[in-house]
């Protein structure tokens, strides 16, 4: 199959999008510090230096080893010559996809990682980074769908089944995230993302009391895991406890600032509690990180292709 | 002393069995209206019309039908080229198309519809949405009606979508809100697939609403001379930020005696304008837990339906919303509302669909109200796409058996063939038209022939309410009633404008489970005044006039 640069789901916006963006709303992205925990390796290992030649391979080599000595840019350069040269090579598009996600670029990884995963049916690995590539620009039900197939394939990594659990409570699939996120703690029983996932799928499934002992679990490891205060804090709210909800709500948005939902259940609490300055900035602070979500999305969507000229 | 008048009792149907709960009588009836829209859907103005309102307008207590038919780009120009249809109920199962001599046949690009005795005459009204503009209808208690939106200022311009009439000011005489959706030049029309906007999943589809501009709403407030102003924004319910208005409801949310003002607004915030008493509103829809989904995003937004599903003798509110995205149900708390879409068990079971027309009904009158949603996609080229967890292009039906507990089951299997069929459903409205003590769904698809299901679900007792006010609100529109058999106490409100675009029936149905007799009926007016009724007979008809 030709890798063809064609406009899908994952093409940059054009020019003057308005204010609102495709289709659906947008979903709040995974954390900055889950991601890099659910990321592989993207790095490229430095290599001895190679003659620069115009050979798939020694474009490659020479990426590597312009990423070793910290010059993205030149690497970004030689893999796009890399790909334009062979554009359904494994090594290539592979190689291109670690790259983008580690320079942030989850789009132009996606456009490696969609054929890979066509042509490479049988790797749970190419499956698990296109997952999570979605999940960085917010289509979460997409990335359901092929951490499904990563999580079938390779039913031993908690990690895919982390990630599915996220990414299908995005979508509000609590029951299927809770399958997910069980098998999860089966492979791995005091992961902290787990049991703090989990607990989100417990509250949305309405067992607060579950949720809270989840919760409860993942703070006894991180005592500021955002996630698992969220759940307490909503938890509360749904129990009339606004009190409880304020400090467990505060605390979560002080560590995770752009939370949509902590601080919307915030201003939620805050409201019952008579407080309605306090409800209306953290209503406008939830808006506000509602629309840098969007904007983030547009920003990557306008990212060029890696190598190209216009390339930042 | 308001008289009080009996209807003939019906026969008590008894339980039966395994037997479908609802059966599809549409080809029975005579019904051959067939709602026109383009197949490719490329444009959004083709994808979401299809009101369906109940309302007796011959005055002979039958229940009559309207469906509201719509235009194409194609036929734009062309007004005549579908045909809105006005069905008189015969009294034998049967209904006949009396649209054309009616004078109510063309309303033009026509979406939604609500309905009222608007000036006071003891005939009900009907208002037309539309895309361009809007029609009143006057009903001349003769079969005909006459257009008089130009004459009294209610008109409209742009896309009109829902409606309601409601005495919002305690005047005495019926306002009008009319919500609007987005901007759209039939002249620049948006390119079909260009654009993020116009993408689902990588498959080009229709643009919109997102990446098309929004249009305030509209409030008009009736004059003593009749006539209208348009006062939306000195109200405060102009929608200053264009927000797409879909379905509405006139709900009395904190129980003061004024009527509030919800609007579900597509992809962006959902309204609940809470009425100040002083002609103005303060649009609180965040603070009260009802504007957005539990993560605080928004979600599509269609239909509204009101109801007091867990006894508590407040209203609470349920919208319905797009795939992927569940179906809210916000229970009314007292001083808020709470996200109770997965604790009730409704909120999983919509994930895969697009929710449209809705309502809280007692389909087995067991004296808990239950609760119905008709569903259908916006893209028909997502047949063939690899769609995930959402369903395809045409969809069935959910229907809800409340469990007593705050919980429902889902339970379209027992409703019968024709909730499971794949549909492209709209506009939904529930009414007894066979006046048999239970409640029938009357559904206008957006593609096709609409589907009139006749409740056979038998069960319990039942009373139906029909209000009689005084002054020029004669239906008592925005009333609210109160009964009381054994322990349990229900409510319903009188509404004109439900569900997506649509319009039930004025009379209201308790049904009573096994109860014997009912102990009061206690009737609270629009204007605040009240009427008790003692030890009510059940399985009747029972018509409370206004002193």
């Amino acid at each position: 199959m030709t890798f063809r640069w064609v406009r899908g789901s994952s093409d940059p916006l054009p020019p003057k999008a308005a204010r609102k963006r495709a289709g659906r709303r947008p979903v709040p992205l995974l954390r900055a510090a889950l991601f890099s925990l659910l990321l592989a390796p993207t790095t490229l290992t430095a290599q001895p230096e190679a003659a620069p030649t115009e050979s798939v391979r020694s474009l490659l080599d020479q990426a590597r080893t312009l990423a070793g000595r910290n010059q993205p840019e030149a690497a970004a350069e030689a893999l796009g010559r890399a790909i334009t040269l062979a554009p359904n090579s494994e090594d290539v598009l592979n190689a291109y996809a670690r790259f983008s996600l580690g320079r942030s670029n989850p789009i132009q990884a996606i456009l490696a990682l969609e054929p890979l995963a066509r042509m490479h049916p049988g790797e749970a690995e190419y499956a698990y980074l296109l997952g999570v590539a979605r999940m960085q620009v917010g289509e979460m039900a997409q990335a359901a769908e092929v951490l499904q197939d990563a999580a079938a394939l390779d039913p031993r990594r908690a990690l895919t089944h982390i990630g599915l659990g996220l990414a299908l409570n995005r979508v509000d699939r609590f029951e299927e995230a809770r399958e997910a996120l069980a098998v999860a703690l089966r492979l791995e029983p005091g992961n902290v993302e787990a049991l703090a996932t989990m607990s989100e799928a417990v509250e949305g499934l309405g067992d607060l009391d579950e949720a809270t002992r989840l919760a409860d679990r993942a703070l006894a490891v991180n005592p500021d895991h955002p996630t698992a205060l969220v759940t307490i804090g909503t938890a509360r709210v749904k129990e009339g406890r606004f009190d409880e909800a304020r400090e467990a709500l505060t605390r979560a948005v002080a560590v995770e600032t752009q939370s949509i939902k902590g601080h919307y259940q915030l201003s939620l609490a805050l409201a019952r509690l008579g407080d309605r300055e306090g409800a209306e900035r953290h209503l406008q602070f939830s808006r506000e990180a509602q629309a840098a979500i969007e904007q983030h999305i547009e920003r990557l969507r306008a990212q060029p292709p890696l190598g190209s000229r216009a390339e930042p | 002393m308001a008289a009080l008048f009996v209807w003939p009792v019906s026969a008590l149907v008894q339980p039966t069995g395994d037997a479908p709960l609802f059966r599809d009588i549409t080809e029975s009836t005579g019904i051959t209206f067939r709602h026109n829209s383009a197949p490719e859907k490329k444009y959004i103005v083709e994808s979401m019309s299809g009101g369906v309102g109940l309302f007796d307008f011959d005055r002979d207590g039958l229940l009559d039908i309207y469906f509201v038919n719509s235009l194409t780009v194609d036929t734009a120009n062309d007004p005549e080229s579908s045909d809105s249809a006005l069905y008189r109920n015969l009294g034998d199962g049967t209904f006949r198309d009396v649209a054309a001599e009616a004078g109510v046949a063309h309303p033009g690009w026509g979406m939604g519809l609500c309905i009222a005795d608007v000036d006071g005459d003891g005939w009900q009204d009907l208002y037309v949405t539309g895309i361009g503009r809007n029609r009143l209808y006057r009903n001349s208690g003769e079969g005909a009606f006459t257009d008089v939106a130009t004459e009294l200022g209610v008109a409209a311009s742009g896309w009109s979508a829902g409606c309601g009439f409601a005495d919002y000011d305690r005047d005495g005489d019926l306002d009008l809100f009319v919500s609007r959706y987005v901007e759209f030049d039939l002249d620049n029309l948006p390119e079909f697939g260009s654009g993020k906007t116009c993408e689902y999943r990588g498959v080009a589809v229709q643009c919109g609403p997102r990446g098309l501009p929004g249009t305030s709403d509209l409030l008009f407030r009736q004059e003593e001379d009749g006539a209208f102003t348009e006062v939306g924004e000195e109200a405060g319910v102009r929608d200053p930020d264009g927000y797409f208005g879909l379905g509405i409801a006139w709900v009395d949310v904190d129980d003061d005696g004024w009527l509030d003002l919800y609007v579900a607004n597509d992809s962006t915030p959902n309204y609940l304008y809470m009425n100040r008493k002083d002609g103005t509103f303060e649009e609180s829809g965040f603070f009260m837990g009802v504007a957005v989904s539990e993560d605080g995003g928004e979600q599509g937004g269609m239909g509204v339906a009101v109801g007091d599903y867990d006894g508590s003798g407040r209203l609470s509110l349920f919208v319905s919303n797009f795939a992927e995205e569940y179906n809210a149900l916000y229970r009314n708390e007292g001083d808020y509302s709470s996200d109770a879409s997965f604790r009730s068990r409704t909120g999983a079971s919509s994930l895969p669909y697009v929710g449209w027309g809705t309502a809280f009904f007692d389909y087995d009158n067991d004296g808990w109200e239950d609760l119905v949603v008709v569903n259908g996609h916006v893209y028909p080229q997502l047949d063939g796409a690899r769609l995930g967890a959402s369903a395809g292009y045409r969809q069935r039906k959910l229907l809800y058996r409340n469990l007593g507990d705050g919980t429902f089951e889902e339970v379209a299997e027992r409703g019968g063939p024709a909730f499971l069929e794949q549909r492209v459903s709209r506009g939904l409205a529930m009414g007894d038209l066979d006046n048999d003590g239970r409640v029938d769904l009357v559904i206008n698809d957006l593609d096709g022939s609409p589907t009139v299901l006749k409740n056979e679900a038998g069960g319990g007792r039942w009373l139906q309410v029909r209000l009689e006010g005084a002054g020029r609100n004669t239906d008592a529109i925005g009333a609210v009633i109160q009964v009381t058999a054994g322990e349990r106490s229900q409510i319903r409100n009188i509404r004109s404008g439900t569900s997506y675009l649509s319009q039930d029936d004025f009379r209201q149905h308790f049904g009573l489970g096994d109860a014997g007799i009912v102990d009061s009926v206690v009737v609270t007016w629009p204007d605040g005044s009240t009427t008790e009724r003692e030890k009510v007979a059940v399985d009747q008809l029972l018509v409370v006039e206004q002193e």
